[in-house]
């Protein structure tokens, strides 16, 4: 009460200056301005209260409206903006104020204002012109006289009386023009909800009848979707939902509940209007149909529109048509029901969608109708599928998809609409596959072998999830998307079971595109069926027998799958998504069979395992995901753990696959990867393997890949096999040699000499217990060092002393030292093979093996007779490189086998100096391209030459005029050096020839600490040393020291340097 | 070529791969035998190791060194087949017990993974000191249980001390039962290959030495000495191997030399014999069902051949690269395909599907390897192939 007390006092100023402006304005000194002006702050006035709850009641309408009739009755003079304030003030007057209660009269005067003033042209105003403000207000106040006459029957009956009916048509026609043309948005709104609160007003069908078609038409202009014209969403919500009310209460069914409603309400002459209605009904209805029929077909189009309201008035105008106008526009029902379908493809969750999944589950006829659609649907599909519009294909398989999930959910799906459905998909899965079989053939590039250990690593924390299985144009990824889900849904059906069974059996006897097509779709389905199995296994086991026979499904594709892997040729691109998908079927079982899956591996694992290996990256990318699955799945930490757990059963795999001349790179990169991982463990299971290596080998000796890729196996098991504990152990070979180098001969002092002397003569006298003695330990200083050189003879003798000591002992390890042993041994025959990169494979195999197999005298020392030539032929190799190999190798089998080199040393030495000799010139020509004419001999001799050229060629720069020079011809000389190092440190007993050439080949590098070390050693000579450094002046000669016995001035001087 | 020898059909198929190939035994593979269903393979080797492998993933379950030296024979005894009996050069016949529990506590190491860690043997029941001064495996039989309640009883025959003859012995009360004298008047040689089966009366021995010739000895009536009832030379070197198929009322014979022969258990037709190009077939066994024999050869193959007429050769199983030493065929477990009525075997096909649909995927796996009609091989070079054949 206080409230409105005080609103009246705010109101009552403003309404008596109102009042007094507006009739002043019908004298002579009104003004238009002050009118505005008033009106204004009543205006403010009234909007404040509304912000609030509104003290507003009738009766202060009524007061306030009073001044306004004043200014309404000078409408002629008054400018727009003054109309257009004294319209909102009506509005808000009629909206807060009167609501119900206003008076009929004067609600029928507002109409006729109103529609006059929301004309376009109105007549009776200031100026011919009207504003898009003033007509929108106009509608505005329309609306809100609408809603507050559709409060009371009394109100309503005011609007459709038989009198007021002219009236009534001429504001719809204007409201709609208002809708059609309205040039502003606000006016189009206000229009629409003009009209919508009309509609609702009237609710009369015998009236609205008249003015449906008019109506209809003019909405259809708006709803359907132009090119030139966007509406705005809030307009065409407004008219689907208009179009919905006005269908309602013109078309609707003449349900018993709403006649009985009609009858509870008293309202005189119900009955007979029912009747008459009815009566009516059957012709306008019957005559309606057709034009409706084609408006819905206009305004449906708006079921791609991207607001999901709009839609979802769409959707609830289609829920009309079904429900409420069943009987009048049957023919438009199944436009309604594929409108709704579409729309449930984006929002499942839509009010209308769950309203049309409620009556499909009453009204049968809606669901045969449906049933119909879907089958046409499909009929058309494979047409789609075959055209070019791709979103069109998207489009109708995501509406075919939504049409089964309605049907599924009725129980309405049989097995025969399942098959007619497999069959439609299969086919489109083809036509995609078949037109992308354009696509650029792939770039075939093996990848770095290597790399497959490091791949296995690698992936530990890589993804666990599958990318396409298909290989797929770019616009064609939407459409099988697309296609997945909607297969997806078919797997979650138990129905589909009776289906993939018969896929299964078919897809053994497809071939090309048809398999791919047969096998996605079964394993998208079964991948379904899958998961689907899991939520209701865990919640209820109701479909038993269901997920048994998906397991069955699965059981069939798993072993198709492993088939598939393991087939040998993968020469197209069919086949690898063939494997793609079978890699993937593979990985489904494994997390199906969780735990399980672990005694699968022994079939399963190498397969995989032989897809990474593949050269397209693509398959190796999904084996790796599926090695994670697997992994994951049967609980191992990492993949290598897989991989090393297992490696029985891939080794058995191997073996078997080399034993059958597959030649195919992907076993010996498989085994390769296993060596990698799992270590000299791996070695004495590799026997036969082994054997089928060299079996291959012997085979395939042409294939100079294939032959490499082999090697490289066998050097990856030497080089694991060196690993294994038992060749880690401090060795006894390694001791011997220290006995031996201890024992070597050593420049005899004088005192040595003498007691020497001393015990011959000694020995001579008795001469028997001495001969034991000389047998036991002393036999290699009782060598002659300076024999001559020595024969084949010799050096059988020189090795028993050697072997005598172990001649029972067997090799340790013996499993793995017979397999390097045969390793190392095999490499003979290849050495002398054409590719350059086999033969240093073959070398660094060598090199690899050799201190493993040092540890067993008997087994090295033949080895080495048999390794002999060929290594030595390798001295002349026309690669750099495969040279430099070949010193290293010999360099190590120096330090190994010790003196029993001496003599291959001396027989082989006229190769080295040529290979020094070559060297050398080889050296100095890069440094001086140009030598001079003759020089050639001196330049061979020349060390300074030599010392020069290897300063330039030096890697580390530091020289100030760098030479680009090959740098193999550099690493050539290091191994030369190294390996006369080598000599010189391990061989007792060298030839002095083959010293004394040795100490001019090192000329160049005499500075080098480690060279002389060596050569100044027990085996060298430093008298030597010292003499070609006097010569090359490397040093200045030293002051000669008084009172030195000749004899040991070498010696001694040499020990002062 | 002899007409006897059937030629080998140059057939499309690609040639034989094994299953599988077991890897472990680091010596030559002697014994070889499925048991539990084809759920184990228990293989014995030269350096005395025993393993028992888990037939359906292929790993081992079992590894101890049973004997010191060379195995000459493997067994089971046993409701459930959980005793193992191992006969060995060392002049003993161990009997070891192995249930399913056992199994965890037991080292799976094998002996080619040459550590020197301890190992656990299984529970020793019995050991008995038998003379094996030759390389003859010994042989037993079931005694038809009269009385149910008790442990059941078998016939284990070794060679005996004398060349030639054969000593008979029950478990468990390690009771003689019987000693066979050498044949009278024939210079036979040691004792090579036994035989022993019991049928519901009688016992019947067979016996195969050195010089080539092969004995049927049966059961005679208490406090007779034991004769031969057919003697015949059908080798020219040492019988290596005998096995009889009871159905077909025959028992075949293999050698050192070339020849395997068919006698009949009744003496009543003459020997068959099958003059093959390759001496020296260490191992014969007749499968369960008595359709086809194997016969594994020092050159390093495992022929199938049939067991009726001419003893057609059937297959050639390759692989090894070095003499074959035993083999053992798999219990045919699935014996519906042989039944005539081909509704009744749809109609078990269909229940047994049924069952195998409850079940799990590891006992799913396990399943359709005892179905499988596994053969195994042992080889000079240790290994184990499995093969899957008719």
């Amino acid at each position: 009460m206080d409230d409105r007390q005080q609103a009246f006092q705010k109101l009552k100023p403003a309404c008596v200056a109102l009042s007094r402006t507006a009739l002043a304005l019908s004298g002579p000194k009104g003004s238009v301005a002050d009118l505005t002006q008033d009106l204004e702050s009543l205006r403010t006035i009234l909007n404040s209260f509304t912000a609030r709850s509104s003290p507003l009641d009738e009766k202060l309408a009524d007061y306030v409206f009073f001044p306004l009739s004043q200014v309404l009755k000078q409408s002629q003079k008054l400018s727009l903006t003054c109309l257009e304030i004294t319209l909102e003030v009506l509005a808000v007057l009629i909206e807060n104020g009167w609501r119900q209660h206003i008076q009929h009269a004067l609600a029928a005067q507002m109409l006729i204002l109103c529609t006059l003033l929301a004309g376009e042209k109105p007549t009776g105003l200031s100026t011919e012109k009207t504003t898009n403000e003033l007509r929108t207000t106009a509608l505005r106040c329309l609306c809100f006289l609408f809603r507050a006459l559709a409060g009371t029957h009394e109100g309503r009956r005011g609007v459709t009386a038989e009198s007021a009916v002219p009236q009534l048509g001429q504001t719809i026609s204007t409201t709609l023009d208002a809708l059609v043309d309205g040039a502003s948005l606000e006016l189009q709104v206000a229009a629409s909800r003009a009209l919508h609160a009309l509609a609702d007003t009237v609710g009369d069908g015998d009236v609205l009848a008249s003015f449906l078609p008019g109506v209809v038409s003019k909405l259809t202009r708006v709803l359907a979707p132009q090119t030139k014209q966007r509406r705005n969403h809030a307009v065409l919500i407004e008219c689907l939902e208009i179009t919905s009310v006005l269908l309602k209460a013109v078309l609707g069914n003449p349900s018993p509940t709403s006649s009985a409603h009609k009858r509870s309400a008293p309202v005189n002459g119900s009955g007979v209007r029912s009747e008459s209605k009815s009566r009516n009904g059957d012709g306008y209805q019957t005559e309606a149909s057709p034009h409706v029929l084609s408006a819905l077909q206009q305004i449906c189009r708006l079921r791609g529109h991207d607001r999901e309201d709009v839609r979802a008035a769409l959707g609830d105008l289609c829920v009309t048509v079904l429900q409420d106008c069943s009987t009048s526009l049957a023919t438009s029902r199944a436009l309604a029901l594929g409108t709704l379908v579409f729309l449930s493809t984006d929002s499942p969750r839509m009010w209308p969608v769950i309203e049309l999944e409620n009556m499909l589950q009453t009204d049968t006829g809606l669901l045969a109708l449906l049933q119909e659609l879907f089958h046409d649907q499909l009929q058309s599909l494979v047409q789609t599928m075959m055209g070019a519009d791709e979103y069109l294909k998207t489009q109708k398989i995501q509406h075919l998809s939504a049409a089964y999930g309605m049907l599924d959910r009725c129980g309405a799906t049989t097995t025969l609409l399942m098959r007619a459905i497999a069959k439609a998909l299969d086919d489109s899965v083809v036509i995609v596959l078949q037109s992308s079989t354009l696509k650029s053939s792939q770039t075939i590039s093996i990848e770095p072998i290597q790399s497959l250990d490091l791949a296995i690593q690698d992936s530990d924390s890589m993804r666990t999830s599958f990318g396409s299985a298909l290989v797929l144009q770019r616009g064609q990824e939407q459409v099988m998307a697309s296609i997945e889900s909607f297969i997806e849904s078919l797997g979650r059906s138990p129905a589909s079971t009776h289906y993939s069974i018969d896929v299964a059996g078919k897809i053994r006897m497809s071939h090309g595109d048809a398999k791919i097509s047969q096998f996605w779709t079964a394993y998208s389905m079964v991948k379904a069926a899958m998961s689907n199995d899991q939520v209701t296994n865990t919640m209820l086991t109701t479909y038993e027998t269901d997920s048994a026979n998906s397991i069955d499904f699965l059981e069939e594709l798993y072993s198709f799958s492993l088939d598939a892997l393991t087939s040998s040729v993968t020469a197209t691109a069919q086949d690898q998504m063939i494997q793609g998908l079978a890699l993937r079927t593979v990985a489904l079982r494994a997390q199906t069979a969780g735990l399980d899956f672990r005694a699968e591996l022994v079939d399963a694992l190498y397969p995989i395992l032989h897809t990474l290996a593949s050269p397209t990256p693509a398959l190796q990318q999904d084996s790796i995901v599926a090695l994670n699955i697997v992994t994951a799945a049967c609980g191992y930490p990492s993949t290598s753990a897989l991989i090393i757990e297992n490696f029985d059963y891939l080794t058995n795999a191997v073996a078997l696959k080399l034993n059958t001349f597959d030649v195919s790179p992907q076993a010996p990169q498989v085994l390769l990867m296993m060596l990698r991982l799992a270590g000299p463990g791996l070695l004495p299971y590799m026997e036969d393997t082994v054997e089928s290596i060299f079996a291959a080998l012997e085979s395939y000796h042409g294939y100079a890949t294939l032959v490499e890729l082999l090697f490289r196996v066998l050097g990856v098991m030497a080089e694991e096999g060196i690993k294994a504990p038992a060749f880690a152990s401090p060795n006894k070979g390694l001791l011997e040699n220290v006995y031996v180098k201890e024992e070597q001969w050593q420049p005899m002092t004088m005192a040595k000499l003498m007691s020497t002397l001393r015990d011959r003569a000694a020995e001579r006298d008795s001469l028997e217990s001495a001969e034991n003695d000389e047998c036991g330990h002393q036999a290699f200083p009782r060598e002659p060092w300076a024999a001559g050189p020595t024969t084949e003879n010799e050096d059988d003798d020189s090795a028993p002393p050697l072997n005598d000591t172990d001649v029972e002992v067997p090799p340790p390890a013996p499993k793995i030292y017979a397999l390097l042993l045969k390793i190392t041994t095999l490499t003979q025959h290849f050495l002398p093979s054409a590719s350059p990169s086999l033969r240093t494979s073959l070398l660094s195999l060598i090199r690899t093996s050799i201190p493993a197999i040092a540890l067993h005298d008997n087994s090295f020392l033949p080895l080495i007779n048999t390794l002999w030539p060929e290594i030595v032929s390798r001295l002349d190799d026309e690669e750099v490189h495969v040279r430099t190999a070949a010193l290293e190798v010999i360099a190590l089998l120096c330090e190994h086998a010790s003196s029993f080199m001496r003599s291959r040393i001396t027989v082989s030495w006229p190769t080295i100096k040529d290979l020094h000799r070559r060297l050398v010139a080889d050296l100095v020509k890069t440094v001086a391209p140009v030598p001079k004419s003759g020089a050639r001999e001196n330049v061979e001799t020349d060390p300074k030459a030599v010392s020069r050229a290897l300063a330039l060629t030096k890697p580390s720069g530091s020289s100030a005029v760098a030479v680009y020079a090959d740098s193999s011809l550099r690493l050539l000389w290091d191994a030369l050096v190294g390996f006369l190092l080598a000599m010189v440190r391990s061989t007792p007993s060298l030839d002095p020839d083959v010293f004394d050439e040795t100490l001019e080949m090192l000329k160049p590098v005499l500075d080098r600490a480690d060279v002389r070390e060596a050569l100044e050693g027990p085996n060298g000579n430093a008298d030597a040393v010292w003499l070609i450094r006097l010569r090359t002046s490397a040093m200045m000669p030293p002051t000669v020291p008084r009172a030195i016995a000749i004899e040991g001035a070498g010696l001694h001087w040499a020990e002062v340097h | 070529m002899s007409p006897d020898v059937p030629s080998l059909q140059s057939s499309a198929l690609p040639p034989a791969q094994p299953k599988y190939v077991l890897r472990g035994h680091t010596a030559q593979v002697h014994a070889v035998r499925f048991l539990r269903c084809n759920s184990r393979l228990l293989t014995g080797d030269a350096n005395g190791w025993v393993i028992l492998w888990d037939v359906p993933i292929k790993r081992p379950v079992a590894v101890w060194r049973a004997h010191a030296q060379t195995i000459l024979g493997v067994g089971v005894w046993g409701e459930v087949e959980e005793k193992v009996i191992t006969h060995g050069r060392d002049n003993k016949l161990h009997i070891w017990q192995i249930r399913h529990e056992d199994e965890t506590d037991l080292s799976k190491v094998l002996p080619i993974e040459e550590t020197t860690a301890d190992r656990k043997a299984p529970w020793l029941l019995h050991s008995l000191d038998v003379n094996a001064l030759n390389f003859c495996s010994f042989a037993m039989c079931r005694i038809p249980d009269s009385d149910h309640s008790h442990e059941q009883s078998i016939l284990i025959a070794v060679p005996g001390v004398n060349d030639g003859a054969i000593t008979i012995t029950s478990l468990p009360s390690q009771s003689r039962f019987a000693a066979i004298p050498p044949l009278k008047d024939i210079n036979t040689g040691m004792l090579m290959a036994l035989r022993l089966h019991q049928t519901s009366t009688s016992l019947t021995v067979l016996a195969g030495y050195e010089s080539g010739h092969v004995a049927l000895f049966r059961q005679p009536s208490s406090g007779q000495l034991w004769k031969p009832s057919y003697v015949a030379k059908t080798h020219a070197q040492p019988v290596l191997s005998l096995d009889l198929a009871p159905g077909l009322g025959a028992f075949f014979s293999s050698s050192a030399d070339a020849i395997i022969a068919r006698h009949s258990l009744d003496a009543s037709t003459e020997p068959v014999l099958l003059r093959t190009k390759h001496a020296g077939q260490q191992s014969l066994v007749v499968r369960l069902d008595e359709r086809v024999f194997a016969t594994a050869g020092w050159d390093g193959r495992v022929r199938v051949c049939g067991t009726k007429g001419g003893m057609t050769e059937l297959a050639v199983l390759k692989w090894h690269k070095e003499g074959c030493f035993a083999v053992a065929f798999a219990d045919i477990l699935d014996q519906g395909e042989q039944v005539d009525n081909d509704q009744v075997v749809a109609k078990k096909d269909d229940e047994a599907e049924i069952a195998t649909k409850a079940l799990t995927v590891s006992r799913r796996r396990e399943a359709n390897s005892a179905k499988t009609h596994w053969l195994a091989a042992g080889s000079k070079d240790g290994k184990v192939s499995l093969w899957d054949i008719y």
